[in-house]
């Protein structure tokens, strides 16, 4: 009987003395962690990530051509979708800073435009016949174009000269949302015919302009200034201010007719400065057929707590967003009018 | 509140409203058969149980009547008590055997003298009082309401003097040599054979009416026969899961066989390798997040090695054994494959050797046994029997193991190595 028990702890000896690799540990199971509760009206509602095939779905998507921050929870017929717009357009660096933000004002409709353009908008309106204008590659079919909407557009103007000729030129323009600086290409052409071209605020701001002439490189210097011959110009400068704004602005120069030139009429995006979209907030709960939005835009979204919860498969970096809205809604297909109260935690990526 | 039946009906409405509905998941089907297959699998195992303990059962029985009526055929000593029918007839058995009883009463026992048995073993029997072994006995013995009955069958096979029962009874001690091998003793003088006292009446009797001690004559080892055998065991057993293959069970073994009279216990060690084992237990984890990720880590045990510490106890009669036994087993290898799954998708595989993640470490199994002698140092046998105890050890391992304690089929090899 010994040598049976010298057998057995060599056998277990050999056993425990082999090694052993590591079995991949399963990740710890949890409750759901984005949701939203609370009531339409009458109705209770109550989705949970993971539950009911109700997922949470971040995503961004152009309004205007600004970003749009969305957090959607949805199911095939129901979701809770917030989103928020960006700020800063004008710096192409800027995410937006959510652990910065305590409330989201609600993005209302806007009545009064925020832009609106047409021959006489120009200085040498009276060397002009006739002006077409592209929206956002959309040809608009009238001489005089308005804007309500706040976005990032590319506004194209077809100039029809008195002489006949025909120029186009096209800028950027950003209305509806704050810039941080707020500036204009101008130009002037001396008695000796020399064409000088600068931005109309102060040096100390400016970090570099590259100046290109006819879509060839021409100099990086704050102004530009070359001797005009019987062609024409189309002058872009790439301006890049200290405080991260860059922006590209535009100008058009006949040497032969100097009168005929178009100017930078992007310095037209400051007509509305009363109304700005930047952080605003959407809200919308569908369920059913039925969608519900705020009636009340005065109203907020509080935000009790902003997490910062990791990065997602695509690199994005999420974050968790607890917080609350109360207030009057609107079904959009019956105009049922009804309070809505949601509690939720939601997750918003930025890219 | 008024609680009227309105207010009623709504306050259900609403909670109802609240109440969220159970999430249905194909999964928690295919869960919810599984277990209905495995409770349909252990109502099964019930049956086949049943009817084994009872096969199991009436072969003790068997064995135990055969050996009772052997012992009536060859008993030419019994303890009997009046109040007993058989008692009864033992006392008749005192009246159609008085000459004997008288032979015996004129003979007196030499302490000092030397009993000689048959396989020329020489015992003395030292300070026995013998000489009380005489018809004063079944005198005193008939006071007191008991008998002894000293009779003699044809048969005159003696092996040895095992025992001296020193029964003291209510009026008179006496001590009464016991031929405790079912053999029949000659006094030396007097050459009169006692057959052997059944043990088993003689439990019986002291423990009720007298007050008996068994004194062993000599070391009682000298009583057991131990041995030592290898044992090799090959068998299958029911899968552990539906639609696989039945594993194979190989064991080698080292046994020591203890004999006494006819109980025989074996125990010893062995080692143990089931394959292919097809045990599979799955790990799962929810993870909510953007919606629900179900991982899982499914470990497929293709096979085990285990040492195992068998005991048995069994009869035996003639070149037979029978018995039941068990088998205490450890686990101390194991070949196991890892399935990864995130929501049914494989992430990966990989094969892991002497992991124990889902199982226990110790388990058992029971069974019934029969051995039969080929020659003087082989027997073969077959065994039958079932596992004691889950397989499965962690709770967050669901297992998709639909029959956690198989039933097993081996055919056994034993070589006696030596006595």
């Amino acid at each position: 009987m010994r040598y049976f028990i010298f057998i057995l702890l060599f056998l277990f000896g050999f056993i425990a003395g082999c090694k052993k690799d590591k079995l991949p540990e399963l990740p710890d199971n949890n409750s759901p962690v984005y949701y939203v509760n609370g009531t339409i009206g009458e109705k209770q509602i109550s989705y949970e990530a993971g539950v009911e095939e109700m997922y949470m779905e971040t995503d961004f998507y152009d309004l205007n051509n600004v970003i749009q921050y969305n957090a959607n929870l949805v199911s095939e017929n129901n979701f809770f979708n917030i989103s928020i717009a960006d700020a800063n357009l004008d710096i192409p660096a800027y995410s937006i800073e959510f652990d910065t933000i305590n409330t989201l004002d609600l993005a209302g409709v806007n009545t009064t435009p925020l832009l609106q353009l047409s021959k006489e908008s120009f200085n040498n309106a009276s060397q002009i016949n006739a002006v077409s204008w592209n929206i956002n590659g959309v040809d608009q079919m009238t001489e005089y174009i308005s804007i309500d909407e706040p976005g990032y557009y590319t506004i194209c103007v077809n100039v029809e000269f008195n002489n006949g000729s025909k120029r186009e030129l096209c800028n950027d323009l950003i209305l509806g949302y704050e810039k941080n600086t707020s500036f204009g290409v101008r130009h002037y052409i001396n008695q000796e015919n020399l064409l000088n071209c600068f931005i109309d605020i102060p040096e100390t701001e400016i970090e570099s302009i590259s100046w290109k002439v006819n879509d060839a490189q021409f100099i990086i210097a704050n102004t530009l200034s070359f001797e005009l011959e019987d062609q024409i110009y189309l002058i872009e400068a790439d301006i890049s201010l200290k405080n991260g704004v860059k922006r590209t602005r535009r100008i058009f120069i006949d040497g032969a007719n100097q009168e005929n030139f178009i100017e930078d009429f992007s310095v037209m995006e400051n007509q509305n400065e009363d109304y700005f979209w930047d952080r605003k907030a959407r809200l919308s709960l569908k369920l059913g057929n039925d969608i519900w939005e705020p009636l009340n835009y005065e109203n907020k979204i509080y935000l009790s707590e902003v997490v910062e919860s990791g990065v997602n498969e695509e690199g994005q970096i999420v974050y968790k967003i607890t917080g609350t809205f109360d207030g009057a809604m609107m079904n959009k297909n019956t105009l049922e009018e009804a309070n809505g109260s949601f509690e939720f935690k939601l997750a918003f990526a930025i890219p | 509140m008024n609680l009227n039946d309105e207010n009623i009906d709504q306050l259900f409405r609403k909670s109802a409203e609240n109440v969220k509905a159970p999430e249905y998941s194909d999964a928690y089907w295919a869960e919810m058969n599984q277990m209905i297959d495995a409770e349909e699998k252990n109502k099964k195992r019930l049956i086949i149980w049943t009817f084994f303990g009872t096969i199991g059962a009436a072969l003790v029985a068997l064995l135990l009547f055969f050996n009772n009526e052997t012992t009536n055929l060859n008993s030419s000593y019994q303890i009997s008590e009046n109040s007993n029918p058989a008692q009864n007839e033992a006392s008749d058995a005192v009246t159609n055997h008085s000459s004997a009883s008288a032979d015996i009463s004129q003979k007196k026992i030499d302490p000092n003298q030397d009993l000689t048995s048959i396989d020329g073993k020489s015992k003395t029997l030292n300070k026995i009082e013998v000489e009380k072994y005489s018809p004063k006995v079944d005198k005193k013995a008939s006071k007191a309401n008991k008998t002894f009955n000293l009779s003699s069958n044809n048969s005159n096979k003696t092996e040895g003097f095992d025992k001296v029962i020193n029964q003291k009874t209510k009026n008179n001690a006496k001590k009464v040599l016991v031929n405790a091998k079912n053999k029949t003793f000659i006094s030396a003088e007097s050459n009169i054979a006692i057959q052997k006292l059944p043990a088993k009446l003689i439990g019986f009797e002291t423990s009720s009416e007298t007050e008996e001690n068994l004194i062993p004559l000599k070391n009682i080892s000298n009583q057991l026969h131990v041995s030592y055998h290898a044992e090799a065991a090959f068998g299958v057993s029911e899968s552990y899961q539906n639609n696989t293959t039945s594993p194979w069970r190989f064991s080698v073994s080292g046994l020591a066989r203890l004999e006494y009279g006819q109980l025989v216990v074996n125990t010893g060690i062995g080692v143990q390798v089931e394959s292919p084992a097809n045990l599979q237990v799955t790990e799962r984890a929810k993870v909510y997040g953007f919606g629900l990720k179900n991982y899982e880590n499914t470990l497929n045990y293709k096979s085990f090695t285990q040492v195992f510490i068998p005991l048995e106890v069994g009869f035996k009669s003639n070149n037979s054994t029978f018995g039941v036994g068990g088998q205490f087993h450890s686990i101390v290898g194991t070949r196991m494959s890892l399935t990864s799954k995130v929501n049914q998708e494989i992430t990966a595989k990989k094969d892991f050797n002497n992991q124990m993640a889902g199982l226990n470490r110790f388990s058992g199994n029971f069974y019934l046994f029969i051995d039969q002698q080929l020659t003087d140092k082989i027997s073969a046998g077959v065994r039958v029997g079932s596992a004691i105890g889950s397989r499965i050890a962690d709770s967050h391992y669901f297992n998709s193991v639909t029959n956690d304690q198989p039933i097993f089929g081996q055919i056994t090899l034993k070589y006696q190595l030596f006595k």
